[in-house]
């Protein structure tokens, strides 16, 4: 799951593999911003067939937290 | 030195900004605060005109639409925007929405749900993506913005009062 997102920042943020981190967060970097937060949403429902709420979206604010949601969704870390 | 026709420029639309709101205001009898800027080309409900409420400070973009009146239910409804909002582009507020203070709407937006105070919502349906941003005049965003970058206009000094 862990390399799923991170193709999912790859292809969404524009960012080199290596820069990818757990404590990467939101707002912290100019690509990660609303607009591409959404586009990340979308790729990661997409991806692993999910449908996120309000509260999850706001909660989502670093790689760490949403590999956590993602656990918690029932999506295995791999 | 700004050329004069960029200037006459500025100037008419400042002129033609305040003759349109006072129309809002006065002719239409809409409920619109001070300072706000509301795009030419926005399109605010002529159905139901008492019930648009839009709070001081905020900024509606072009071709957004923000509507008071239910056609399939034949209502009149009141739609509340709060203070220091960005309507965006092309966004849709459905009729009966209470947007609070301090929000963003991203561009082309269909808003159908209340939305709190200081969020950013982006989506069709809408969705909250974030929260507790801070907002200046229009919807400017003080918060990620280093200080030297921010334009002291869009600071409002009596925040919380109105």
């Amino acid at each position: 799951m862990r390399a799923a997102l991170q193709e999912i920042f790859v292809t969404e943020l524009g960012l080199k593999p290596e820069d990818f981190a757990d404590d990467l967060t939101y707002n912290a970097i100019p690509e990660w911003d609303s607009a591409s937060h959404m586009a990340i949403i979308m790729a990661i429902e997409e991806k692993f067939g999910l449908s996120l709420e309000s509260d999850d979206i706001v909660a989502m604010t670093s790689v760490r937290k949403i590999l956590n949601l993602l656990e918690t969704k029932g999506i295995a870390v791999g | 030195m700004v050329p004069i026709s960029v200037r006459l420029r500025n100037s008419l639309r400042k002129a033609t900004m305040a003759l349109s709101l006072a129309y809002y205001r006065r002719y239409w009898g809409m409920d619109i605060g001070e300072g706000c800027k509301i795009s030419h080309k926005a399109i605010l409900d002529k159905s139901n005109p008492g019930g648009i409420h839009i709070g001081r400070y905020t900024g509606v973009a072009l071709n957004a639409v923000i509507l008071s009146h239910d056609f399939v239910r034949n209502r009149h409804v009141d739609t509340w925007i709060g203070e220091r909002c960005h309507i965006g582009a092309c966004a849709i507020i459905g009729p009966g929405v209470k947007i609070g203070d301090g929000c963003l709407v991203a561009a082309g937006s269909v808003v159908l749900k209340d939305v709190p105070d200081n969020c950013i919502v982006m989506g069709n349906p809408a969705r909250v993506i974030e929260q507790g941003l801070k907002t200046g005049k229009w919807g400017v965003r003080v918060d990620v913005l280093s200080p030297d970058r921010i334009d002291q206009n869009v600071l409002v000094s009596d925040e919380g009062k109105a």
